[in-house]
This record gives structure tokens, C-alpha cells and sequence, in this order.
């Protein structure tokens, strides 16, 4: 197959994008309502649900509960129709057991799990439709749904992806740009403190572009908090009545204290 | 999801429905509210979301280009995989579905293997070497009750959506015919779906018995008594489930039962396909 130009005379990468833009962000938060925390996000074309259940009693035996913090359990998994070519997704494949551990990395950064003590958290998510970074995207759906969930998080961590195109980074790789074949680096971030909770990078890089690339992928991220930040305050806005600013008239003391006439 | 409901909340639902009062409301043979949607997922050549009450079910059928039977040389095949998706609960964790996973995709299989349900011809190619294989898979994101029914509903919606590219077959220069695609993506063939079975669950509680059971009322079901209706009344598999016996006469009632439910529900999906594709695809953001 002969290669895609990846990046156009003007700047302009195969969808459109400028190298600097992210694919449009959509999200939606309690999807099920059975779900102590669910989210749903779409990344450009690459779709993602993730639901919480928890905190609750560790299962399968006591030895696996922590006397001081929480434990969390991710499973990923990958609808057999998402992605353009058909694949059947083992779910203990080596591939998924491999990102289920690095979802429990980098939410572990971020869960504020002392406070959890001896319970467990399940963080579920599903690929729907895949189109590139769908690591990034399943870490943002995760802790949309975390916090959805009502679990108490150090940061909101988003995660975002970065690649190398003609010398130049470009951030948030579609499928494309992903299996083009230059490094692509993964980045998630705690961005209040400027923390990297995950990282991870697959393929060829000189070391001189991976500063440059470290930069485009963490400005990605700070974007992306951004819009979940905004996302998640319009979400609290439509569904939470019962979060109000003015404080509900009390009575005051002087009546409370005044004694009972007999 | 188990539901797990003390024996007085027992018997007070079945009492309900021995006398044919449901407890949110529904006549025995009435269905929950059902929420269509076609082509929610590109990347598949036919997809749909149906929604039965709380039950969430995601279909998509992808074509691909394989080897036929060889003792059905002219035909095409049609595969069903299931996937219990760990969202809709703890205990489809790991393996935790895969019962109910291998459950339902033979017994899709069971109801699809009658020759009047899909035109299996449309979908040979070469006969003998080239066919096309339609992989249709279902994703169960939710499961509120009755979930056998949303997924066929989900299966006969999706293939109804499904465009199957044309194909021309060519002779090379050694004499052996090949497959080429066309380069028109709006060149596609849709397959006859009018004689799809759908499923109905007829559950036996007390002398009564209701169709499409929430999960409350599952859970205080002696029988079930599912079976794959086509819209002519036809039967083309039928199953005996959970551990309660049932006599013969009431077999024959609740055969009855399933078969009237069966062709009404077909008409009206029927009528609300054509509807429902060309309605705007919203997704999980609604």
C-alpha cells in the first residue's frame, strides 16, 4: 500500500485537523443508571462507554482486599464490530490483560484510594468504535465515569496521544496516523500538579524530537481536561438540583432555643 | 442482572399476575416501551441499538469474504457471536457471561438455520470457492429483563440495515474467476429480512403467564417458554427454560400465546424500520 501523505502542503493532516487540534470531544455522563458511575465519550470517530461499580466488598477472597487502600479492577474490552476489519476480542488476551493493568496504573495515580480502605472498585470500559487512541480515550471515559461515580480523585486525569509527521508533532492520532508506523507516544496527566500518571511509546523515535513530542502530547492533555472540566460542570448544572449555592433558610437560634409553651 | 426478592414480594407478583395486573402497569401480552436505532456504528455494514425497557442491546454485521460449506456450495453463511459486556454488571466480569453468551448465539443460530428465514443465495459468490460471510454480532450492554427478545429485535434490525457491497466476478487470465469489489459504495445489495424470526419469552408465574418479564418478574418464574416467531405465525425453534415443569395443556396455551404476540410484534417492527432508517442517529448521547 503506498503511504498516505499524512500531512498536506497547507498543514493540514488527512481529516483536517491543523497538527495542534483535537478531534471533537463529546460526552454524556450516567449513561446507566444501574451503574454507580458511567460515561460515555466519543474522540473524533473512536467511541468509548465506561461504567463504575463500586466502592464495594472486595470479591474473590479476603487476601485480595488492602487494609489500606482501595483496589482497583479494570477490564477492558473491544466490540468484535469496531473496527474496520472484524477481529473477535479475547478478553484475556495478552493485549487486553496488558491495558487493563495500565488503566489500573494510571487511575491508581489519581483515586484518592486511602480513603477506600478494603473496598474495591470495578471500572469497566468498551470500545464501540475505534479509530485511534483508544487507550487515551478509555482513560477519559474511565475517570468521567469515576467521577460520576462519586469517587473522590486527586485530579481529573485525561490522557492523550502524540506522534511525529514530517519532523513535526502532531497531537491526538487517528487510526491513520496510528498505523503509520512513526512513534506515537501516550501521555496521561494529572494537570493540576503537572503529573504524569501513565506514559507509554511504541515505535522509533531520535531522541531530539522527545521533548518536543512529551510537549504536544501534555498540551493535548491539558486541553482535553478543559473540556471535561466544562463538560462535567454543564452535566452538574442540568442534573444536579440539590446542588445549590445559597444555603437553605435555617431558623434561627433564638426561635430553636425558645422554650415549648405548655 | 439477578435480582434477588424475598418470598412474600413472590408471591405478591405472581398473585398480581394470576389475576392480570403487572407491577408497572402493563396487560400480560403488552411489551415495554422499545427504543429503535439503525446504523449506530460505521465502522459495521449493518448495526442497530434496541432498547426494551431497561434492557440496552448493541447489533452490528460485518461482511467478509469467505470459503462456503462445502456441502452447500452456493451459499453463504451467517455467523452470531454474543458478548455480555462487563458494563452491564459485576458478574458478566471475565468469563461471567460466557454461559449466557454461548446460550443465546446457538439458539440465534438454531432460528436462522430454517432455509425461509434469510436468502443464504444472495450471499454466494463462487459457488464452491467464495462466499460471503456475514459475522453478526451482539453486544449486551444492559440486561433489564427479557434480554433473548432484544437481541433478536437487535439481530433483525441490524440485518435489515446491512448493505452487502456488489461484487464482480471476473475470469483471469488462467481461467479461474475472482472477486472484485466495485469502487461505487453506494452500490450495495440489501437482503430480504420481511421472514426473520423474532423471539418471544412467554414466563409461566403461578396459573398466569406474561410476555416480555422485567427482571423482578424473571426472578419468580417457574417456566419459560421461548420461541423464534416469524411474521406468518411460523415457529422455527422453540426452547423450554428454567427448572419449573409445565403440564401439556399449558404448553399449548402459552405456543398460542407466543405465536399471536410474535406476528404482531413482527408488523410492527416491520413498519418501523423503514421509519427508523431514515431517522438522524443520535447514539449513546441521548
Amino acid at each position: 500500500m503506498a503511504a498516505w501523505e499524512l500531512l498536506k502542503d497547507q498543514n493540514f493532516r488527512l481529516d483536517g485537523r491543523k497538527p495542534t487540534e483535537l478531534r471533537r470531544i463529546e460526552t454524556r455522563l450516567g449513561v446507566f443508571p444501574n451503574a454507580d458511575g458511567s460515561a460515555y465519550l466519543e474522540q473524533g470517530n473512536t467511541k468509548v462507554l465506561a461504567t463504575v461499580y463500586g466502592p464495594h466488598e472486595v470479591k474473590g477472597g479476603r487476601g485480595r482486599s488492602n487494609p489500606d487502600k482501595a483496589v482497583i479492577n479494570c477490564q477492558f474490552s473491544k466490540s468484535a464490530f469496531s473496527s474496520s476489519e472484524r477481529k473477535t476480542h479475547m478478553k484475556f488476551g495478552r493485549n487486553s490483560s496488558e491495558t487493563n493493568q495500565h488503566l489500573v496504573q494510571a487511575l491508581n495515580a489519581a483515586v484518592m484510594s486511602h480513603l477506600y480502605a478494603r473496598c474495591q472498585i470495578d471500572v469497566y470500559v468498551e470500545i464501540v468504535q475505534s479509530d485511534g487512541s483508544d487507550f487515551c480515550a478509555c482513560l477519559n471515559a474511565s475517570t468521567l465515569a469515576l467521577i460520576d461515580a462519586g469517587i473522590a480523585l486527586k485530579d481529573i486525569v485525561t490522557c492523550c496521544s502524540a506522534t511525529i509527521v514530517d519532523e513535526k508533532s502532531v497531537v491526538d492520532v487517528n487510526y491513520v496516523e496510528e498505523s503509520s508506523g512513526s512513534a506515537v507516544l501516550i501521555v496521561g496527566l494529572l494537570p493540576k500538579d503537572e503529573q504524569i500518571a501513565y506514559m507509554q511509546m511504541k515505535g522509533r523515535l531520535h531522541a531530539d524530537h522527545l521533548e518536543k513530542l512529551l510537549d504536544c502530547a501534555v498540551e493535548g492533555c491539558r486541553n482535553i481536561n478543559n473540556i471535561l472540566k466544562e463538560r462535567i460542570g454543564e452535566h452538574l448544572k442540568t442534573h444536579s438540583s440539590h446542588f445549590t449555592l445559597t444555603r437553605p433558610a435555617t431558623p434561627g437560634r433564638a426561635e430553636r432555643s425558645r422554650p415549648a409553651i405548655a | 442482572m439477578d435480582v434477588i426478592l424475598s418470598k412474600s414480594e413472590k408471591i405478591f407478583l405472581t398473585h398480581g399476575i394470576e389475576e392480570g395486573i403487572r407491577e408497572d402497569g402493563r396487560a400480560p401480552d403488552d411489551y415495554r416501551t422499545i427504543d429503535l436505532e439503525l446504523s449506530v456504528v460505521p465502522n459495521a455494514n449493518g448495526s442497530s441499538r434496541i432498547k426494551l425497557g431497561n434492557s440496552d442491546v448493541l447489533a452490528g454485521v460485518k461482511c467478509e469474504i469467505g470459503e462456503p460449506d462445502p456441502g452447500r456450495p452456493n451459499e453463504g453463511k451467517i455467523i452470531f457471536n454474543v458478548d455480555c459486556s462487563a458494563n452491564a454488571g459485576t458478574e458478566w466480569e471475565g468469563r461471567g457471561g460466557d454461559d449466557l453468551e454461548i446460550e443465546i448465539s446457538e439458539f440465534l443460530s438454531k432460528a436462522y438455520s430454517n432455509k425461509s428465514c434469510l436468502d443464504l443465495q444472495i450471499l454466494g459468490l463462487i459457488p464452491g470457492e467464495q462466499c460471503w460471510h456475514l459475522y453478526i454480532d451482539v453486544l449486551i450492554l444492559r440486561n433489564g429483563g427479557n434480554i433473548l427478545d432484544a437481541v433478536s429485535l437487535a439481530v433483525k434490525s441490524a440485518l435489515y440495515d446491512t448493505e452487502i457491497p456488489k461484487v464482480l466476478i471476473k475470469m483471469s487470465e488462467k481461467g479461474q474467476s475472482e472477486v472484485e469489489l466495485t469502487d461505487n459504495p453506494s452500490d450495495y445489495i440489501i437482503m430480504s429480512t420481511e421472514n426473520c424470526p423474532i423471539f418471544v419469552s412467554i414466563c409461566k408465574l403461578g396459573k398466569g403467564h406474561v410476555v416480555d418479564a422485567t427482571a423482578k418478574e424473571s426472578a419468580c418464574t417457574m417456566a419459560k417458554i421461548v420461541s423464534a416467531v416469524r411474521k406468518d405465525g411460523m415457529i422455527t425453534a422453540s426452547q423450554k427454560k428454567c427448572s419449573g415443569s409445565l403440564q401439556e395443556s399449558s404448553v399449548l396455551e402459552m405456543y398460542e400465546h407466543c405465536r399471536k404476540v410474535g406476528m404482531e410484534l413482527n408488523k410492527t417492527l416491520i413498519s418501523k424500520l423503514s421509519e427508523a432508517k431514515n431517522a438522524p442517529i443520535v447514539g449513546f448521547l441521548a
